[in-house]
């Protein structure tokens, strides 16, 4: 299994230094002059001169590159156009955006997963149908949309939940899930409706594998069948796509945030385009490139250990 | 039942297979509804200068905000255009973005995954870490990133909702030709002397082709939704050119005041994305290869 690990850990090495260079470059070929840009508009050409020796835009790209590189793997991303430390930024605004997240997953699987295992046993019934329907919708549903309806019903007509705006969970609890409750569902339910065809999928496979007619032949109780024997062994298809799910969950999180006004990372990134600030954008992208090869990693360390295929053999899928 | 057999064995295979999915599909009510609705929109995007009551910037000042009328079907909105009018003119930029992304991601993806899945090896190798590249960088980001360098248009929508469209796409191809690639009509060619041209696109390519066409249903929809999402930000269709985004962006000031204005728009988009993807559940059964020979 260690040989495994480290291949996969090597791959995400180098997808995140690929990942890097394309930001770097990306970044590099947007139209106007950064130093215009960073110098708050200004063209006096000393002002602009200081302004690229400051942020070394007067040295070759592949030095600018190393630069950069450099002092992001020491925790230093720069200072955006108002002088803020770039990574104080992000941190300041990933747990908000990892809350939202935290939250819909967690709506997400518990609705995905428990409707995937109802219609796989039900196969066929109405529960099944209902579920697949349901799964359907979901998955054709713009969710910025369906942001704009719980609006409309929750916030406008019934007054019962806020609007928009973000209050710390340190700060106020309950407040807080008042206004993380509408984004979460926005952001789940799709989750949920991937969740779900992948489960029902899954279980069906299964089901119908020899080691469940195994566990029913030996006089086990339907409960004891689903959840320990199918539910278990679907459930290491399921971890892998909630992994990958998550660059549609930054996505999510970028759109949902903006509706809400929730000022997260999501809303940060179009603010760092809105603002043309490039070393705060640099930043994000960075910063949401490797966190979702990490993710993946984890992923898959965590798979590795949920099958025992890769676990006892040591070889890669 | 003998009958229906004497029949079918006496017109070709082509023929045979086609009258064979003719009937798996209209034994498929909902991926037939999904199909005549597809088509509805695609002919309402492609007739709405014909059929639309109202161009899409026609001014009626007099009906401001107004509620649904014999006049104004669905109302007007906040400058008093009419709100039917503008979903039919809308449908042209979701149902372009949708269609012309997809054949993009195809275009791109396709050859590449299949030359990953047939040459194996390290050019594999390279694909699959490029791909994983592709996929490290979520749609929006890419899609805002894009827009930022090209500048906000339904073009530079539509390509970035095609590049964020082509990882999942490359691995399709490239999982459909490693396993076409072991079939023994390849093998025969192989051992007859065919070039790679040759056997890549007279026996792998056709062989995919099914996988394909469900994939391109089950993307268009996806590219659908990302249009909105991407007008909705002002990185797409720029107003006062219509487009579903575009009308759900400028009803966000008009939530209490005219909350219908935000409800149409949603409606078009979710029957328009949900049509395509019944059609693409419905193909996924009726053209399985396991069961149509």
């Amino acid at each position: 299994m260690g040989g495994f690990l480290l291949r996969k850990a090597g791959a995400a090495l180098i997808v995140v230094f690929c990942s890097s260079v394309l930001v770097f470059v990306g970044v590099r070929a947007l139209p106007g002059d950064p130093a215009v840009a960073l110098s708050g508009e200004n063209r006096d050409p000393a002002v602009l001169a200081a302004v690229r020796a400051k942020y070394d835009l007067d040295k070759p790209l592949p030095q600018q590159y190393v630069t950069w590189i450099w002092h992001a793997l020491h925790g230093d991303l720069g200072l955006d156009s108002r002088e803020l430390p770039v990574a104080h930024t992000i941190i300041t605004r990933i747990p908000i955006t990892l809350e939202l997240a935290l939250l819909a997953v967690l709506l997400g699987s518990v609705i995905g997963i428990s409707a995937g295992v109802i219609a796989a046993v039900r196969r066929g019934k109405p529960s099944d149908h209902t579920a697949t329907t349901f799964s359907l919708v979901g998955l054709s549903l713009p969710h910025f949309w369906l942001g704009l309806m719980l609006i409309i019903v929750f916030a406008v007509d019934l007054r019962w939940l806020p609007a928009s705006g973000y209050v710390s969970f340190g700060a106020h609890p309950i407040k807080n899930l008042e206004h993380m409750v509408m984004p979460a569902v926005v952001l789940g339910t799709g989750l949920s409706a991937v969740l779900m065809r992948q489960t029902r999928s899954a279980m069906l496979t299964s089901l119908g594998a020899d080691y469940v007619r195994t566990a029913r032949a030996k006089g086990l109780s339907e409960w004891s069948v689903v959840a320990k024997h199918a539910l278990r062994n679907s459930l290491i298809t399921v971890t892998t796509v909630i992994g990958l799910q998550l660059g549609a969950l930054i996505s999510g999180a970028v759109i949902t945030e903006t509706i809400f006004v929730i000022p997260g990372f999501g809303r940060l990134t179009i603010e760092a385009i809105d603002q043309r600030d490039y070393t705060l954008l640099q930043g994000v992208v960075l910063v949401a490139a490797t966190g979702y090869v990490l993710v993946n990693l984890l992923v898959d360390v965590v798979y590795s250990f949920l099958n025992p295929r890769i676990r006892v053999a040591g070889g890669g899928p | 039942m003998s009958f229906v057999d004497t029949t079918a064995a006496a017109l070709s295979p082509r023929a045979r297979r086609r009258r064979i999915l003719r009937r798996r599909l209209l034994r498929r009510p909902l991926a037939l509804v999904g199909l005549v609705v597809a088509t509805a929109f695609i002919l309402g995007a492609i007739l709405a200068p014909w059929i639309a009551p109202y161009s899409a910037g026609a001014t009626d000042f007099n009906a401001i905000l107004a509620h649904s009328s014999s006049k104004h079907l669905l109302g007007t909105d906040e400058l008093g255009r009419d709100v039917f009018s503008r979903i039919l003119w809308g449908a042209r930029a979701s149902i372009e973005a949708g269609v012309l992304a997809t054949l993009l991601a195809m275009a791109f993806a396709v050859p590449i995954g299949i030359v990953a899945g047939y040459y194996r090896g390290w050019v594999d190798a390279v694909i699959a870490r490029l791909t994983d590249v592709l996929l490290a960088f979520p749609f929006l980001i890419l899609a805002v990133g894009l827009a930022a360098i090209l500048g906000p248009s339904l073009t530079n929508a539509t390509i970035a909702l095609g590049v964020g469209a082509a990882p999942a796409l490359i691995r399709i191809a490239r999982g459909e030709a490693l396993a076409l690639r072991e079939e023994d009509y390849v093998r025969a060619a192989i051992a007859n002397g065919a070039g790679d041209v040759r056997i890549l696109t007279r026996h792998v390519l056709p062989n995919m082709l099914s996988t394909l066409i469900v994939q391109a249903t089950v993307a268009i929809p996806t590219a659908i939704i990302g249009e909105a999402v991407l007008s909705f930000l002002g990185l797409g269709v720029q107003p006062p050119t219509p487009s579903w985004g575009v009308m759900l962006s400028d009803a966000q000031s008009y939530l209490s005041q005219a909350p219908r204005l935000a409800v149409y728009p949603g409606i078009a988009i979710f029957l328009c994305s949900l049509s395509f993807n019944l059609l693409g559940d419905g193909l996924r059964d009726i053209l399985d290869p396991r069961t149509t020979r």
